[in-house]
């Protein structure tokens, strides 16, 4: 279960060491970078994960709390959860959202979803042409070359966004 | 003149590009910055413009120990693979991209990335 957190200035990386099923959580403001985040989730994947796993929860991890960073409204905490069961991997990214914003992104999702490795091709094509919409290139990417599931769940203002595939 | 000589290689933390002349390019590490179009994009800029510059039919380009990029840098070969479709024919030359496919992003990427320049980029895969 996600902890809710109070915004803070800084990432605050803790472990779970109660919970049997978060590795990681982290929680942290807008306007932060995921580029830091992305050497502390790669490393940690890799000591924990097969090569294949460890490279989809690093491509998916650093996507998800990208988009959360970039479109997060602003002065709300972001959240990342990584949790593992016997059978599956879950990543859980939360952010401060309006209701028209979580509309568009299933709407998204769902166009991604219906057909992975065409929507990646046209997202990665479409950026040749510039056309300013808003890129769906990273959750294609967690869809097509991660081959993971995506969710979307909305609670109050708080969106959910989580990706899971089997170990 | 040798303009490849003259491109400046940008400072980018957790990321490397190396020029080894004539016309090789080694990219390593990660490329996660939220707008690593700012930090890189203008390298690419330069680089394209050295190579039709200097007259080269191919670029080497080993990206076997770049083991992440995001998508906002996935764009900046996109953005290279335009400037190649749009190259007149005495300015074209060729991509030539040595990958990893037991990388993730480089195993789906380029193989797209060629169908946006079939005749201009080439994937080797190891």
């Amino acid at each position: 279960m996600l902890e809710k957190t109070a915004p803070r200035t800084a990432p605050l990386l803790s472990r779970a060491t109660t919970d049997s099923r978060t590795l990681i959580h982290v929680a942290w403001e807008t306007g932060e970078e995921a580029s830091y985040f992305h050497g502390f989730v790669a490393g940690y994947a890799k000591a924990t994960f097969s090569a294949s796993t460890a490279d989809r929860v690093v491509l998916a991890s650093h996507e998800l709390v990208e988009n959360a960073l970039r479109y997060s409204l602003i002065s709300q905490s972001i959240g990342y959860d990584l949790a593992v069961s016997s059978s599956e991997v879950r990543i859980s990214v939360e952010n401060g959202t309006t209701l028209a914003r979580a509309d568009m992104l299933r709407t998204q999702l769902q166009r991604i979803q219906s057909d992975p490795e065409n929507t990646y091709t046209t997202e990665l094509a479409r950026s040749l042409t510039g056309t300013g919409r808003r890129s769906m290139l990273g959750l294609a990417r967690i869809c097509h070359e991660a081959h993971m599931a995506v969710s979307v769940s909305v609670i109050g203002s708080t969106l959910t966004v989580v990706a899971t595939c089997r170990r | 003149m040798n303009q490849l000589v003259n491109v400046s290689v940008p400072r980018v933390d957790g990321f490397n590009a190396e020029l080894t002349l004539p016309s090789l390019l080694y990219l390593s590490g990660v490329l996660a910055q939220s707008e690593p179009g700012k930090l890189v994009g203008p390298f690419f800029e330069d680089l394209h413009r050295a190579v039709v510059a200097d007259g080269l039919r191919e670029i080497i380009v080993d990206v076997r120990q770049l083991t992440f990029v995001n998508s906002s840098a996935i764009r900046l070969f996109v953005d290279w693979a335009a400037r190649l479709r749009a190259s007149s024919e005495t300015e074209a030359y060729v991509i030539r991209f040595r990958t990893d496919r037991r990388i993730t992003w480089q195993r789906t990427s380029f193989l797209v990335l060629q169908s946006l320049a079939p005749r201009q980029i080439i994937i080797e895969a190891e």
